[in-house]
C-alpha cells in the first residue's frame, strides 16, 4: 500500500521534501510510517523524545483529522493522506498522540 | 441611539497597564469606539510602537469626542499637546501622512492615521500605526474620519513607573521563558510568520474559498508562510517589547508588482485577499496587501467584501452596467483593481465595497452571500470546521472577529488542552472561558 505524505513548516526541511510518496506494507499504521520515515538520528531525535514517545509540539493528522481523536499511531493508513506540521502545539507533554 | 458617525460617539486610544514596560507583547494599543461597520462595540487592537510612546509621553490613554471644524491631528510630545492644522494631508495616503506628520513634529514620534479610507468614511476603514500595523474590524478608521480628526504623533522620553517593578520584572522573565519553550513562539512564528497556519487550517478543510463556497484548496500552501519565508521576507519584524518577531518585512521580487515593499501579509490578509478571493498569485495578494495599508482599508473585511462581489457578480445578481470590469474569481490583478477602487469610492461598485460585504449584498438583493456576523466579515477559520469558532462568531460582542475569543487555540494549537474541533459538546464552555479570558486576562493586561 502507498501514503502520502505532507509535510509543512519545520519538517520541510527535516524531511527535504514537501511530499512524499510512501510504500508500506498492508494494514500499516501510523507507527510503522514513523518507523520508516525517521530513519536517520536527526530526525528521530526531532520527532521522538528519550523515551521514544513523539514530541507534544508535533501533529499528525489523517486527512485533516488529528489522530488523537482518531486511534493515535495505532490508526491504520488504508493508503490515506498524512499531513505532519511541527511547532503549532502550545507546549503539549510528549505522548502516544491519543487523547484519553 | 448614538450614530457610529455623529459627533457624540466617543473614541477611546488606550494603552495597558504594562505599557512602557519590557512584558513581552505590552507594546500594543486598543482603539474603542462605536464601530462605523458593526454600530455595535469595536475594539481594535494593534501593535507597533505607538503605545509604549504615548505611555512616555505622559499619558494612558486619548479620548476623541465631538467634530473638528476642518482636518487637524494631535501632537504629543512629552506631556504637551498641541492641536495641529491637517488639511493638507487629508486624503493622503498613509505613507505619506506619517512621513510628512514626522517632518512636522520629530523623526522620533511615533504616528497613527486613518488614510483616505477613513476619511472617505469607509465602514471598514483601520487606524494604520507605523504605517503597517493596523487597528482594524468594525471600521473605527471611518469614526475618526467622522470627526475630522486624522490622527496622532507622540513621542515621550519620560520613564513609567511601576507599582511592583521587582514583581513585573519577575513576571517578565517567567513570560519570557514560557514564550522561549513554546515551540509556536519561538519557532514557528518567527520563522514563518503567522502564515504559517494556512497548510494546517487547510489540510484540516478550515480554510474558506472562493466566499466560502467551499474550506479546502488543493494549491493553498503557494500562499502560506513557507512560501512567503522563501519568495517575498526580506528580515523578520518585531512590535515593541515582543521577543516573537511573527512581523514580515517583504519585498515583491518578480511580476508585475515587483520592487513593491511593505510588511505582511499576515494570515488574516493572505487569506483574505488570496484563497477567500480564489487568488493564488502571492504577489498580488502581497500588493493588495500593500494597498490596503496604504488606504487604511480592513485587510480582512477588504478581501471578504470583494469576494462577496465576485460571487454576486458570477452568479449575475450584480447587474453587468454597475462593474467597470468583469469581476471575477481567481484573478490577482482584478483583485488588486477592486482594492484601488474600494479605497477610492470609485464608481457604484467601488462606493458599494468601501461600505463592507453585509451593505454591498443587501444593495443587490442577497444579503445571504455576505459572510458576516453583526455586518462585521468573518476571519480565516471555517465555522464548518471549527465548531467552537463559530459559537464565538455569533456571541462575540463586536460581530465575527477571531480576536475576541481565539477557540482556535484549542481546537488548532492545543491550548489550554487538545479539543475535538469538529465535536459540539463543550464548546459552549470553551467560547466562554477563551472570550473571558481575553477580556479579563489579555486586553486588561494590555496584551
Amino acid at each position: 500500500m502507498k501514503a502520502t505524505v505532507k509535510l509543512f513548516a519545520i519538517f520541510r526541511e527535516l524531511f527535504g521534501a514537501e511530499v512524499k510518496e510512501i510504500e508500506l506494507e498492508n494494514r500499516s499504521n501510523i507507527q510503522d510510517l514513523l518507523n520508516l520515515l525517521c530513519h536517520s538520528h536527526q530526525r528521530s531525535e526531532e520527532i521522538f523524545n528519550d523515551s521514544g514517545k513523539i514530541r507534544g509540539h508535533i501533529k499528525i493528522l489523517k486527512n485533516g483529522r488529528d489522530i488523537r481523536f482518531l486511534d493515535g499511531t495505532r490508526i491504520e493508513l488504508e493508503g490515506k493522506q498524512i499531513q505532519f506540521l511541527g511547532g503549532l502545539n502550545a507546549g503539549l507533554e510528549d505522548g502516544d498522540m491519543v487523547v484519553k | 441611539m448614538t450614530d457610529p458617525l455623529a459627533p457624540d460617539n466617543k473614541a477611546v486610544i488606550a494603552t495597558g497597564p504594562t505599557s512602557g514596560s519590557d512584558a513581552p507583547a505590552s507594546g500594543r494599543t486598543m482603539v474603542i469606539t462605536k464601530g462605523a461597520e458593526t454600530g455595535t462595540i469595536a475594539c481594535s487592537n494593534v501593535g507597533g510602537f505607538f503605545g509604549p510612546q504615548l505611555k512616555q509621553a505622559g499619558y494612558d490613554m486619548v479620548i476623541i469626542e465631538g467634530k473638528a471644524e476642518k482636518p487637524v491631528y494631535l501632537w504629543i510630545n512629552d506631556g504637551n499637546i498641541e492641536i495641529r492644522d491637517a488639511r493638507k494631508l487629508w486624503g493622503k495616503k498613509t505613507t505619506q501622512i506619517e512621513e510628512v506628520i514626522k517632518q512636522e513634529t520629530d523623526q522620533k514620534a511615533r504616528v497613527m492615521n486613518i488614510g483616505p479610507a477613513g476619511v472617505k468614511l469607509s465602514r471598514i476603514a483601520n487606524v494604520m500605526f507605523d504605517v503597517h500595523r493596523a487597528a482594524g474590524r468594525s471600521g473605527v478608521g471611518a469614526v475618526l474620519g467622522s470627526k475630522n480628526f486624522l490622527g496622532i504623533a507622540a513621542k515621550g522620553t519620560k520613564k513609567v513607573e511601576f507599582a511592583d517593578p521587582a514583581g513585573l520584572k519577575a513576571a517578565n522573565s517567567k513570560a519570557r521563558k514560557l514564550l522561549k519553550e513554546s515551540a509556536i513562539t519561538s519557532q514557528s512564528l518567527p520563522t514563518y510568520g503567522t502564515s504559517v497556519l494556512v497548510n494546517i487550517i487547510n489540510e484540516a478543510g478550515g480554510y474558506p474559498v472562493r466566499n466560502a463556497q467551499d474550506a479546502y484548496d488543493a494549491n493553498a500552501g503557494v500562499t502560506g508562510g513557507e512560501e512567503i519565508a522563501e519568495k517575498t521576507l526580506i528580515k523578520k519584524g518585531a512590535c515593541a517589547a515582543c521577543p516573537i518577531a511573527c512581523g514580515r518585512v517583504t519585498e515583491i521580487r518578480e511580476g508585475k508588482y515587483k520592487g513593491h515593499h511593505g510588511e505582511g501579509p499576515e494570515y488574516e490578509t493572505t487569506w483574505a485577499l488570496g484563497l477567500m478571493c480564489g487568488v493564488h498569485d502571492l504577489n498580488a495578494i502581497t500588493y493588495a496587501h500593500y494597498l490596503c495599508n496604504e488606504y487604511g482599508l480592513d485587510g480582512i473585511s477588504a478581501g471578504v467584501t470583494i469576494a462577496c462581489a465576485m460571487e454576486l457578480y458570477e452568479k449575475g445578481y450584480m447587474p453587468k452596467k454597475d462593474a467597470p470590469f468583469p469581476i471575477m474569481f481567481g484573478d490577482g490583478d482584478t483583485l488588486v483593481k477592486m482594492v484601488q477602487i474600494m479605497g477610492e469610492r470609485e464608481g457604484i461598485v467601488g462606493n458599494l465595497l468601501a461600505e463592507g460585504s453585509y451593505r454591498l449584498a443587501e444593495h443587490y438583493g442577497h444579503p445571504e452571500l455576505s459572510m458576516s456576523v453583526k455586518k462585521q466579515e468573518m476571519p480565516a477559520y471555517d465555522p464548518r470546521a471549527f465548531k467552537g469558532i463559530g459559537l464565538n462568531y455569533a456571541t462575540s460582542n463586536r460581530g465575527a472577529c477571531h480576536v475576541r475569543g481565539y477557540t482556535i487555540a484549542a481546537e488548532v494549537l492545543d491550548w489550554p488542552e487538545p479539543v475535538d474541533r469538529l465535536k459540539y459538546e463543550g464548546k459552549a464552555a470553551l467560547t466562554k472561558h477563551v472570550q473571558d479570558f481575553t477580556a479579563g486576562a489579555i486586553d486588561s493586561a494590555g496584551y
